[in-house]
C-alpha cells in the first residue's frame, strides 16, 4: 500500500517530462492529461486514507536510505495539495487560452505538485529541501508566465529573495548534519533533545532561526512577505490560486512545523518566535488588506493575514506542549490551525479563481468595479460569497470553526491578550467582507459591468470548492474530526509517535549513534 | 575557523542583494549567498589528512575506512544544490535579460520609476 506513495512523486513528475513533450498544437491532449494525473493524485491520496506508514526508497532501511513517510498530518496535505491542483487544472483549461504556451503551462504545473507532493511526504530534511526547490521552480517561472514586464519583475523578486531563503534553509541542514551526522527526520528527532536547542547561543539554536527565517519567508509571514502581493497580484489567477493556497503551506508551514516540533523538538523560544510572526501577519495582513484598491492585492494581503492565524495557532500550541501545561489546549489550537490549513486551501484557491473570472469575463480588476456585479455574473459572485464567508469566519462556513477553536484554544492556554487580538482581527475582517459584499449586491453599481458567459469548467472549478466551503465544516464534530483534525494534529504534537512509526520494522537502530 | 569564513561570506552575499541597485549584481550577490553555503557543506564533511572515500580492494576492514576518509554525503548533498542553484540562476538571469530588453535598463530604480510612469 506504501508504494502509492512513492506514485504521489512519480506520477506528476512523469507528466510533467511528458506534457514538456507533447507539442504546442496538441494542446487537448495536454489538459487531458494533466487532469488524468490530478484526478489520480485525488484518488490515492482517498486511498490512503487513515493509514500512517513509511516507503523505503530503494529498499534501504530507515536512518540509512531515504524514506516517504505518511502520517495525519501529511496526508491532509496531500488531500488539500490534490483538491487544489484538480480545481485549478480544471479552471486553467479556457482561462490559459490567452497565454501564446498554454501547452508549457501544463507541464510545470505538474512539477510544481511534484514538488508539493514529494515537500508533504519527505522524511528526510535535504530530500524535502530538493522537492521544495523542484516546487519553487515551478511557481518562479508560473508567476513570470505571461511574461509582461511587471509580471517578470515580480517573478525576479520571488526568485532572488526565495533563493537566499532557500540558503538560509540549507544553511541549517549543514548544521544539523555537522552535530547529528544523520538527515532523517525520525532518527535526528531521536537524537535532538530540547534542551539542545533552548540555550541560546548554541549552534541548533543558530540552526533553528535560519530555518524558522527560511521557512516564514516560504509562508510569506510579516516581515518576510514582501514578494507576495506583487507576485499574487501580477501571476495569472489560477497560478496566484494554487500558489498562494497550496504552496505557500506546504513548503512553507508544513514544512516550518515538521522541523521545529519533530526534528528540533519545540522550545519555548521556538513557540514565541514562530507565534510573533502568526501575531505580525494576522494584524498587518488584515490592516494593509483594508487599505487596498485592487481585489486580487487585497485578497493576497487577506493570504497574509489568514497565514497568520494558522502560525499563531502552531507558537501557541509549540509553548505549551515546551512548557507541559494545558495539554488539552495545545491539541486545541493545533487542531484548529491544521483545520485552517486545509480550510485556507480551499478558500484561498476559490478566491482566486473567482479574482480571475471576474477579469476574464468582466474586465474586473479593482475594488470599486465589483458594484452591482452580481447581477451580471451571478454563479461568480454566490462562489465568491462563499469563499469570502469562509474567509471572515461567518458561521455556518468552515472558516468560523477553524478560527473559532484557535480562539477558544488560545483562551483555554491562558493567551487572554492573542485571543482578544485573533477575534478582534477576525470581526475587522467579517466587517470590511460585509462592506465588500454590500457594493457586490447593490441595485446599481458606477462601473457598468460588460460580463461575458463563462465556460462550464470554470464555473465547476468554482462551484466545487465553494460547496466544500459549508461541506468541510463538519470536520469539526463527532467521528469525523477524530478521523481527519485528530491524527493530523497529533503528528504535530506526539513527536514520539511520529519517531516509532517510521522505526516500526528495526527497533533496535532507533537509539543507534550515527557514524562521525 | 573555516566556519566563519564561510558565514562572512554569506555575510557579503546577503549584503549585495539587499543593498546593490543593479539586477545582475544582485544575481551575482545570490550566486556568492549558494557558494558560502556549499562550503559550510563541503567544510562539515572535511577531515585533515583523510582519503577519497572510494572503498576498493587496499581497505578491508570497513569500520577504519570509515574513520580515515572524509565524509561523502556533504559532497552528494552540494553537488545536488549546486544544480539546483545553477538552474535558478540560469532562469533569474534569463528573467532579468526579458526585464532588459522592456526596460532597456538593469537599474532597479529605473525598472520601479518606469512601472509608477506605466500606471499613471
Amino acid at each position: 500500500m506504501m508504494t502509492l506513495l512513492a506514485l504521489m512523486i512519480a506520477l506528476p513528475l512523469t507528466a510533467g517530462f511528458v506534457l514538456a513533450l507533447t507539442p504546442r498544437n496538441r494542446l487537448n491532449t495536454c489538459r487531458a492529461i494533466a487532469t488524468c494525473t490530478c484526478s489520480a493524485m485525488l484518488l490515492i491520496t482517498i486511498l490512503l486514507f487513515g493509514r500512517v506508514g513509511k516507503y523505503d526508497l530503494g529498499g534501504w532501511f530507515t536512518p540509512v536510505g531515504i524514506n516517504l513517510s505518511l502520517d495525519g498530518l501529511s496526508w491532509l496535505m496531500l488531500f488539500s495539495i490534490s483538491l487544489v491542483t484538480l480545481t485549478v487544472i480544471i479552471f486553467s483549461f479556457q482561462y490559459m487560452n490567452a497565454y501564446t504556451s498554454a501547452h508549457r503551462y501544463y507541464a510545470l504545473f505538474m512539477l510544481m505538485a511534484a514538488g508539493m507532493n514529494g515537500t508533504a511526504i519527505s522524511g528526510d530534511i535535504f530530500n524535502r529541501f530538493v522537492y521544495v526547490e523542484v516546487a519553487l521552480i515551478g511557481s518562479y517561472i508560473l508567476v513570470g508566465f505571461g511574461c509582461e514586464a511587471r509580471e517578470l519583475v515580480a517573478a525576479l523578486r520571488y526568485a532572488v529573495l526565495g533563493a537566499v531563503a532557500s540558503a538560509f534553509t540549507l544553511l541549517g541542514v549543514a548544521v544539523i548534519y555537522s552535530l547529528y551526522g544523520s538527515l532523517n527526520i525520525a532518527h535526528l528527532g531521536q537524537s535532538i533533545t530540547a534542551g539542545q536547542v533552548s540555550a541560546s547561543l548554541s549552534p541548533m539554536f543558530f540552526a533553528a532561526v535560519v530555518m524558522i527565517l527560511g521557512f516564514a519567508y516560504k509562508a510569506a509571514a510579516v516581515p518576510v512577505h514582501i514578494w507576495q502581493p506583487e507576485a499574487m497580484a501580477e501571476a495569472p489567477a489560477t497560478v496566484s490560486a494554487v500558489t498562494s493556497a497550496a504552496l505557500v503551506q506546504i513548503v512553507g508551514i508544513y514544512a516550518m512545523a515538521r522541523t521545529m516540533f519533530i526534528v528540533f523538538g519545540v522550545t519555548e523560544a521556538v513557540g514565541w518566535m514562530i507565534l510573533s510572526l502568526g501575531l505580525m501577519s494576522l494584524v498587518f495582513g488584515a490592516a494593509v488588506a483594508s487599505k487596498q484598491s485592487g481585489l486580487r492585492k487585497m485578497l493576497a494581503y487577506q493570504s497574509i493575514s489568514q497565514i497568520g492565524y494558522i502560525l499563531a495557532g502552531l507558537g501557541m500550541g509549540g509553548i505549551l506542549i515546551a512548557g507541559q501545561r494545558s495539554l488539552p489546549a495545545a491539541a486545541m489550537v493545533i487542531a484548529g490551525s491544521v483545520f485552517h490549513m486545509l480550510n485556507h486551501a480551499v478558500f484561498m484557491s476559490l478566491l482566486f479563481l473567482t479574482a480571475g473570472a471576474f477579469e476574464r469575463a468582466g474586465q474586473i480588476t479593482g475594488l470599486a468595479q465589483l458594484g452591482a456585479v452580481a447581477k451580471k455574473m451571478p454563479v461568480t459572485s454566490a462562489a465568491a460569497t462563499a469563499g469570502w464567508a469562509s474567509m471572515a469566519a461567518v458561521p455556518p462556513f468552515a472558516g468560523f470553526f477553524s478560527k473559532a477553536m484557535i480562539i477558544i484554544g488560545a483562551f483555554q492556554g491562558g493567551f487572554y491578550f492573542i485571543g482578544l487580538l485573533a477575534a478582534g482581527t477576525a470581526i475587522f475582517t467579517m466587517y470590511e467582507v460585509f462592506k465588500l459584499h454590500k457594493q457586490m449586491y447593490a441595485a446599481t453599481g458606477e462601473h457598468d459591468v460588460k460580463a461575458q458567459k463563462l465556460p462550464f469548467s470554470m464555473k465547476a472549478a468554482m462551484i466545487v470548492p465553494a460547496a466544500l466551503c459549508v461541506v468541510l465544516s463538519v470536520l469539526a464534530f463527532g467521528p469525523m474530526r477524530k478521523q481527519i483534525l485528530t491524527p493530523a494534529q497529533q503528528s504535530i504534537s506526539q513527536r514520539q509517535d511520529y519517531i516509532n512509526i517510521m522505526f516500526e520494522q528495526h527497533p533496535e537502530l532507533q537509539t543507534r549513534e550515527p557514524m562521525q | 575557523m573555516v566556519y566563519i569564513l564561510s558565514i562572512i561570506l554569506l555575510l557579503i552575499g546577503i549584503f549585495g542583494v539587499f543593498t546593490r541597485k543593479n539586477l545582475i549584481k544582485i544575481i551575482i550577490s545570490v550566486a556568492i549567498i549558494e557558494t558560502a553555503v556549499n562550503l559550510f557543506l563541503i567544510f562539515v564533511g572535511y577531515r585533515s589528512n583523510g582519503i577519497a572515500p572510494i572503498m576498493t580492494e587496499q581497505h578491508r576492514d570497513a569500520e577504519l575506512f570509515a574513520l580515515q576518509s572524509v565524509d561523502p554525503l556533504p559532497q552528494a548533498m552540494i553537488l545536488t544544490s549546486i544544480v539546483i542553484g545553477l538552474s535558478i540562476l540560469a532562469l533569474m538571469v534569463a528573467i532579468a535579460l526579458r526585464i532588459y530588453h522592456v526596460y532597456g535598463t538593469y537599474d532597479i530604480t529605473e525598472i520601479k520609476e518606469a512601472i509608477a510612469r506605466n500606471r499613471t
